[in-house]
């Protein structure tokens, strides 16, 4: 018959064993991070437009202006031991295209495997793009805290798609150049963006899964829009100014809409001033289920 | 442990001691070098452009620069060294030879022959050094006539052996002694009387040189994540401050070692920084790409059509690289494998993996724990519908997880429809909550049905850790170690890395299936009886209606008369009530 001390000894051992494993693996991962800094910058030279892709999975974002000689400037601070950037960059007839992707140590990126790290050790990337060469801007991040200045950067396209993260948009300056597209995704994040009239589109698309959504439509207007928008469940704030004629075309009967400030015009909301406003904004809302909320600002 | 993380444990002194000797190292080497590779490759005729290595004196560095003249008939590049101890010219000559005169020490050595001797530290030797520092030593074309001129300050007797022979080998530049026959007892050299200099070298070539450096710039591409080449020769290799002038060009990459690299001037290729500071004066232009490492560039003004960029990583980077450059060729494996970087080393991917395992493997414990407290709070309050519910599960197994699964798609429809009926809008709450609390409770009915099944069958494991013990409390806690079971495998798998990564996705599968079948099992079970209040007598199965915390009042010892196994009910069924249905 076993004696009732085997099952005590047992326990003890595999205590002992994992104490011995804790002991030898703490001081190999407490060495785990090797930070990179990195500074990429190209001169405005010979280059009419430009055309960025970046994907950035994890880390803080920062996309603003740069000095006026400059096409972009890219600062990069990595783990060189969890990420590897890859970059690509070409020039032909004048444009310029520059790619960043960044890879993992296996090859794919793993969300896992920065369950246990803090947003600080995350690492950051700060984009500078240029007030004067056109650029066709793409971004795509995943849990990343982005913070995106674009006011004064001459977008002429601009797609940004976020994951789980915590994404603004703040155009504060007036692009210089028209943007033939606005196209926002953003999957269960926190999502803002302000100064949407200043972005100068022609047509803006968003997407949002899950999530509250804040689109500001305030700034300085110049000719008009449209914009679509598709919402699944969250809540949706829209802020326009006083001065902008808009419509609203809304679907979904799960999704509540306070119409105060809106005229019913064949099925659609048409604010009084739509026939007269220098500016329009053609809306068409999609929405599953949750509430939307417009306000009027000066 | 990999090199990089040997490396890491270096201390300041040994770093600091490895890179002083070093940079000694490469004053030799780089000397002899440039000396061979300039000579060697005009010799065969290969394109170079000027190669300049310059040498400074500091208490504990030595540095190196070299300065081409190609438009002096008779000297073609001087070669500069400047140590604690040494002072050295190299002159490049038109015919491929060289010619050397060197303070070494307290000697004077003209082609490696010892010649004369001179005081250390005496105003020869400084006037000496302050001729290798005149900036007109790189302007070629006078340069003979300025070797020719020189002479020691008046307080040095030009009877000194050693002064003697520096004059005498400058004597052969000067315009008009160049075509005189040697004057009698002059002690030049036999090698050069004879227009031969040989020298062996201690290590390496210009080419080699030129060739580590583009490796290191290939590097240098694949940390900042580009693959780049470079387009040329590296025409220029800086260590020291030096000025490109305005209006001179030099043809080819440009690799700044140490110092000030000021350019006035144009580079038509790429400039390489290791260390040290690029200033690019307004004005200027690089017709290539600027890659710094720990170094610092400065464009204000100028143009650079290429790419800037700068890469740091504190000390440790600049330091590792400059090590590669200075390697010896026997052992020119860089002591920091970049190639390797995307591999963490053995240890490193035991450490890593060791480190997921556990923090998947507490992970798992915890939600053990957390649900059995669950668990037990459910028995301790409300244990006739848990038994209620775990009976269901377990006698009607197919028909609970029908009705779960039945019940998890009408969730949705029913929730939009209670909202939809505006009237119904108070109950969503309610009927959130209870399906909250339904699923959770199910799981651990199903738990405790499949813990009491595990105990009955006595496995050997569980009566080593003796947990066969028959009550509620210790049915649920089986049960939920065996229902996350498959998550501690997975986790427990990871110890082997990629290598079972299959197996572990599939395992991690399974336990999460074999999660939701528990659940929706759990589910309908909570459904058919109405949350336990429906309880029905069923086959086979023990109902539990006692006090549970009769369960963990020890057993009675068994009276004399009451032998176990003689088909009586066993203590624990007495204490706790237990008859079967």
């Amino acid at each position: 018959m076993r004696s009732p001390r085997a099952g005590t000894r047992s326990t003890r051992c595999i205590l002992s064993f994992a104490t011995l494993v804790l002991t030898a693996a703490g001081p190999l991962a407490a060495q785990s991070a090797e930070w990179y800094e990195m500074s990429s910058r190209r001169q405005t030279d010979g280059i009419e437009r430009l055309e960025v892709d970046v994907e950035y999975a994890v880390g803080r974002l920062d996309v603003g202006p740069v000095d006026a000689d400059l096409l972009y400037q890219l600062d990069l601070r990595y783990d060189a031991r969890r990420f590897e950037p890859i970059r690509h960059w070409n020039a032909a007839d004048g444009t310029g295209h520059l790619r960043l992707r960044f890879d993992t140590e296996d090859g794919d990126l793993d969300i896992d495997d920065f369950d246990d790290v803090g947003s600080d050790e995350l690492g950051a990337l700060t984009l500078g793009l240029s007030r004067d060469v056109p650029t066709r801007l793409s971004l795509g991040v995943m849990a990343t805290e982005a913070r995106l200045q674009l006011g004064g950067v001459a977008l002429e396209r601009f797609v940004f798609r976020t994951g789980a993260s915590e994404a603004s948009i703040e155009f504060d300056a007036v692009n210089p150049v028209r943007m033939d597209r606005l196209e926002l995704a953003a999957a269960a994040a926190d999502f803002r963006a302000s100064g949407l009239g200043s972005a100068r589109f022609d047509r803006l698309e968003f997407v949002g899964a899950v999530g509250d959504v804040r689109l500001d439509f305030s700034g300085d207007w110049e000719g008009s829009a449209e914009a679509e928008i598709n919402m699944g469940l969250g809540a949706l704030r829209l802020i326009f100014p006083r001065a902008l004629g808009v419509r609203i075309a809304k679907r979904g009967i799960l999704t509540s809409f306070e119409s105060v400030g809106f005229d019913e015009v064949d099925g659609a909301y048409r604010t009084p001033n739509w026939d007269s406003a220098s500016s329009r904004l053609d809306l068409s809302i999609r929405a599953g289920f949750g509430d939307i909320d417009v306000t009027f600002v000066d | 442990m990999n090199q990089t993380n040997h490396s890491n444990r270096l201390t300041g002194e040994r770093e600091h001691l490895r890179m002083t000797t070093l940079l000694y190292d490469s004053i030799r080497t780089a000397t002899t070098v440039a000396v061979l590779g300039t000579a060697a490759l005009l010799a065969s005729g290969h394109a170079i452009g000027p190669v300049a290595l310059a040498a400074q004196e500091a208490p504990e560095r030595a540095e190196l620069t070299a300065q081409q003249a190609r438009d002096v008939p008779d000297i073609t590049g001087s070669t500069v060294l400047l140590a604690r101890d040494v002072a050295r010219l190299e002159l490049a000559l038109a015919s491929g030879d060289t010619h050397a005169i060197e303070l070494n020490d307290g000697e004077v050595l003209v082609d490696g022959a010892r010649r004369g001797t001179y005081e250390p530290g005496s105003a020869f030797e400084q006037a000496w050094r302050d001729l290798l520092r005149n900036p007109e030593l790189g302007a070629t074309e006078s340069l003979g006539g300025l070797l020719a001129a020189w002479e020691p300050p008046a307080e040095v007797s030009p009877g000194t052996s050693g002064v003697s022979a520096v004059l005498d080998a400058f004597d052969r530049y000067d315009p008009a002694a160049a075509v005189a026959p040697a004057t009698a007892g002059q002690a030049m050299p036999d090698a050069a009387v004879d227009g031969q200099v040989t020298i062996v070298p201690r290590a390496g070539s210009l080419e080699q040189l030129g060739e580590r450096l583009r490796e290191l710039n290939e590097t240098l591409g694949r940390i900042s994540g580009e693959e780049f080449g470079l387009e040329g020769d590296f025409s220029l290799v800086v260590h020291d401050d030096y000025r490109i002038a305005d209006g001179s060009t030099i043809e080819g990459d440009v690799a700044l070692l140490g110092g000030t690299l000021t350019v006035d001037g144009d580079i038509e290729g790429d400039v390489l920084v290791l260390g040290g500071r690029l200033l690019l004066e307004p004005g200027s232009l690089v017709m290539g790409d600027v890659r710094s490492v720990d170094g610092e560039v400065e464009t204000v003004g100028a143009t650079v059509t290429g790419e800037i960029l700068s890469l740091s990583a504190g000390e440790r980077l600049g330091d590792r690289l400059a090590a590669d450059i200075h390697a010896d060729r026997s052992d020119r494996r860089p002591e920091w494998d970049y190639e390797r970087r995307r591999d963490r080393g053995f240890f490193g991917s035991i450490a890593r993996n060791v480190s997921r395992t556990l923090s998947d493997v507490v992970g798992t414990i915890v939600w053990i724990v957390g649900l059995t407290l669950f668990g037990a709070g459910l028995v301790y309050f409300a244990p006739g519908r848990l038994e209620a519910i775990a009976a269901e599960a377990r006698v009607d197994v197919l028909r609970s997880f029908g009705v779960g699964l039945a019940g998890q798609l009408l969730f949705v429809p029913i929730l939009l429809l209670l909202v939809v009926l505006i009237v119904t809008w108070l109950v969503v709450p309610f009927y959130v909550l209870a399906v909250a609390v339904a699923v959770p409770a199910g799981y651990l009915a199903v738990a405790r049905a499949l813990g009491e099944s595990v105990v009955d069958r006595r496995y050997d494991l569980f009566e080593r850790f003796n947990l066969n013990r028959q009550n509620t409390y210790y049915y649920v806690l089986n049960g939920v170690i065996v229902l996350l079971a498959p998550f501690a495998v997975a986790a427990v798998l990871q110890l082997f890395g990629s290598m079972l990564g299959f197996l572990r996705g599939l395992t991690l599968f399974l336990a999460v299936v074999l999660t939701w079948a528990a659940a929706t099992t759990g589910f309908g079970a909570v459904i058919l009886t109405r949350g336990g209040g429906l309880a029905r007598d069923l086959p086979g199965f023990r109902r539990r209606r006692s006090v549970p915390l009769d369960d963990l009042r020890a057993p009675e010892p068994p009276a004399e008369d009451d032998v176990p196994g003689s088909g009586d009910a066993t203590p624990a069924d007495e204490a706790t009530g237990d008859d079967d249905a």
